[in-house]
C-alpha cells in the first residue's frame, strides 16, 4: 500500500470517510473503522500514530453526560432528582462520536503515508490550479512547524516561572492569549515572508508550468480504486435494505 | 562533543563558602534522534554560582542544544542534570524558570504580551505580585534597557536590538539564582552591548551567576570561566 499512487489513496479516504458519517449504526460504524485502521496499518502508519486515548476520555464523558442530559428521556444509570446524568442512549452516543474521530485520524494517516510532494503532483495531475495545490502543499508543510512553534512558546511562558497549574483562574484568558498571538503573529510573518521570497524567485511569472515528477496509475491503483467505490455502493443499499 | 576548559580555575571552587555550584552536569548524553549518533557522551560540567561562565565554540558544535540541556528544554537521553541541587527531571520548567532565567537565541521566541511594558510584568501579573511592586519594577527596567519610548508598541514591532533589550530586560524580573544566555550580544550596538556588561557584573556581585552561550569575544572577556565545545578525541 506504500507504493499505491496518491490518488487511490485519496479515492480510499473519501469512500471511508463518507461511510463514517453516513452510517450510524454502531457495529457498522466498528467495521468501518477496523478497516480504516487496517489499511493505515497496511500503509505503515498505525505503529507511528499516538492515539490520544488519555486527553480524548473528558470529552468522551462530557459528551456522554450532555447526551444523557439532552435526551433526558428512557432508563438511565444514574440520576440527579429528575435529571438523568447517564443513560444508555448518552454512552451510545459518546462511543459513536468517539469511533467517527478515530476513523477520521486513520483515513489522514492513511493519506499522510504519502510524501506532501506526491499529494500535491496528485492534486495538480486532478486539473487544481498549481497556485492552489502548491498553496496546499505549504501549509502541510506549516503544521509540523506550528505544532513546533506551539511547544516552543509554552516552553519559554514556563521558563518565565510560570506553573501553568498555579496561575489563578482570573488569569486564564490572559494566558491564553499571550500563548496564542505570538503563534499567530509568527505565523502571519512567517507566511508574509514566504510569500515575499515566492515572488523574489518569480513564482507564477510563467502561465504553463512543466513537471519532471509524474504520477501514473497502475493496474492494482484502479482495481483499487474501482473496488473501493463498488464496495459503498454496495455496503450503502445493504445498510439501507437492512435498516 | 566535548567540553574543554579555556579559561578559569581548572579545580573546582567547591572550598569557597560564597560558591554555590547552580548547575552540575553528570555523564550526561544527548542525541537528537533515538538510536541516532550522540551529540554529547558522557558530559561532565559543573556551573558555579556567581561566576560567569562563557561555552563557546563553533557553529553547530552544540552550544544552544548544551544550554536547552542544562535549562531542561531538552532532556538527556543518559545521565543527570542537577539545578541547585535537584535533579532536573523531577522539575517542572515552570519551577524551573524560577531559579534559573533562560534567554533564547530568537528573542520574538520569548515575547508574548501586547506592549513592551506590559512584557515585563507578565510573569509578576501572573505569579501575584502587588500592582505597586510591578509599576516600580517595569518603569526601573525600562530605562535601564532604553526603552521608555516604546514602552507602548508591540514588541513584534520592535527592531530586532529593541526586541534583544526586552527579552534581556524580562530575564530580570523575579528573583531568579541564574541566568542562562544564548547569544546575548546578538543585536546589540555599543550602548545595549556596555549596559548588559554592567548588569552581569552587577548581579554577579549580588551572587546571581550567568552562564553566556556565544562566539562573542567580549563574552569569553567578561567570563571568569570558559569553556569551548570541541569534537571529542577519537579513542
Amino acid at each position: 500500500m506504500k507504493q499505491l499512487d496518491p490518488r487511490t489513496l485519496m479515492v480510499l479516504t473519501a469512500c471511508l470517510s463518507s461511510l463514517l458519517l453516513t452510517v450510524n449504526r454502531l457495529p457498522w460504524l466498528a467495521g468501518i473503522v477496523i478497516t480504516a485502521a487496517l489499511c493505515s496499518h497496511l500503509a505503515g502508519r498505525l505503529a507511528r500514530m499516538k492515539l490520544p486515548l488519555a486527553a480524548l476520555a473528558p470529552i468522551f464523558l462530557f459528551i456522554a453526560v450532555a447526551q444523557s442530559i439532552i435526551h433526558g428521556r428512557g432508563p438511565g444509570w444514574l440520576h440527579v432528582g429528575k435529571i438523568v446524568l447517564l443513560s444508555p442512549f448518552g454512552l451510545q452516543e459518546a462511543v459513536r462520536f468517539m469511533l467517527r474521530l478515530y476513523g477520521i485520524l486513520f483515513c489522514a494517516a492513511l493519506l499522510a503515508s504519502c510524501s506532501s510532494r506526491r499529494i500535491i503532483q496528485a492534486l495538480i495531475q486532478l486539473k487544481l490550479p498549481y497556485e492552489i495545490a502548491f498553496m496546499a502543499s505549504l501549509a502541510l508543510r506549516f503544521l509540523p512547524s506550528i505544532r513546533d512553534q506551539a511547544r516552543d512558546t509554552l516552553n519559554a511562558l514556563r521558563l518565565r516561572g510560570i506553573v501553568l497549574r498555579q496561575v489563578p483562574a482570573r488569569h486564564y484568558l490572559r494566558l491564553l492569549g499571550c500563548f496564542c498571538a505570538p503563534l499567530l503573529l509568527n505565523a502571519l510573518l512567517s507566511a508574509k515572508q514566504l510569500a515575499t521570497a515566492m515572488e523574489m524567485r518569480a513564482f507564477r511569472l510563467h502561465a504553463r508550468r512543466t513537471f519532471f515528477h509524474r504520477l501514473r496509475l497502475g493496474v492494482r491503483d484502479y482495481c483499487i480504486m474501482s473496488a473501493s467505490v463498488a464496495a459503498v455502493v454496495m455496503l450503502a443499499m445493504l445498510y439501507r435494505v437492512t435498516g | 562533543m566535548t567540553v574543554q576548559l579555556v579559561k578559569g580555575p581548572s579545580g573546582e571552587p567547591e572550598s569557597s563558602p560564597t560558591c554555590v555550584p547552580a548547575i552540575i552536569l553528570r555523564e550526561v548524553s544527548f542525541a537528537y534522534n533515538k538510536g541516532g549518533p550522540d551529540l554529547f557522551a558522557g558530559l561532565n560540567l559543573k556551573l558555579f554560582n556567581p561566576f560567569i561562565t562563557c561555552v563557546s565554540g563553533a557553529l553547530g558544535s552544540g552550544k544552544t542544544t548544551l544550554g536547552k540541556l542544562m535549562v531542561g528544554l531538552l532532556r538527556p537521553t543518559r545521565g543527570a542534570i542537577q539545578i541547585f541541587g535537584r535533579d532536573s527531571g523531577g522539575l517542572s520548567l515552570g519551577h524551573i524558570g524560577r531559579q534559573v532565567a533562560y534567554l533564547f537565541q530568537q528573542p520574538r521566541q520569548q515575547v508574548f504580551a501586547a506592549t513592551t511594558a506590559e512584557e515585563l510584568t507578565l510573569s509578576m501579573v501572573l505569579t501575584g505580585y502587588s500592582q505597586a511592586r510591578m509599576a516600580n519594577r517595569r518603569q526601573h527596567l525600562l530605562r535601564l534597557f532604553g526603552l521608555e519610548h516604546r514602552a507602548g508598541a508591540h514588541p513584534f514591532r520592535l527592531s530586532r536590538g529593541e526586541l534583544q533589550r526586552l527579552a534581556l530586560a524580562t530575564l530580570f524580573v523575579g528573583e531568579r539564582r541564574y541566568m542562562i544566555l544564548d547569544e546575548p550580544f546578538t543585536g546589540l550596538d555599543a550602548a545595549g552591548r556596555y549596559t548588559l556588561v554592567r548588569l552581569l557584573r552587577r548581579t554577579r556581585a549580588l551572587g546571581i551567576g550567568a552562564c553566556l552561550i556565544s562566539h562573542d569575544p567580549l563574552a569569553g572577556t567578561l567570563a571568569d570561566v570558559q569553556y569551548t565545545l570541541t569534537e571529542a578525541p577519537v579513542a
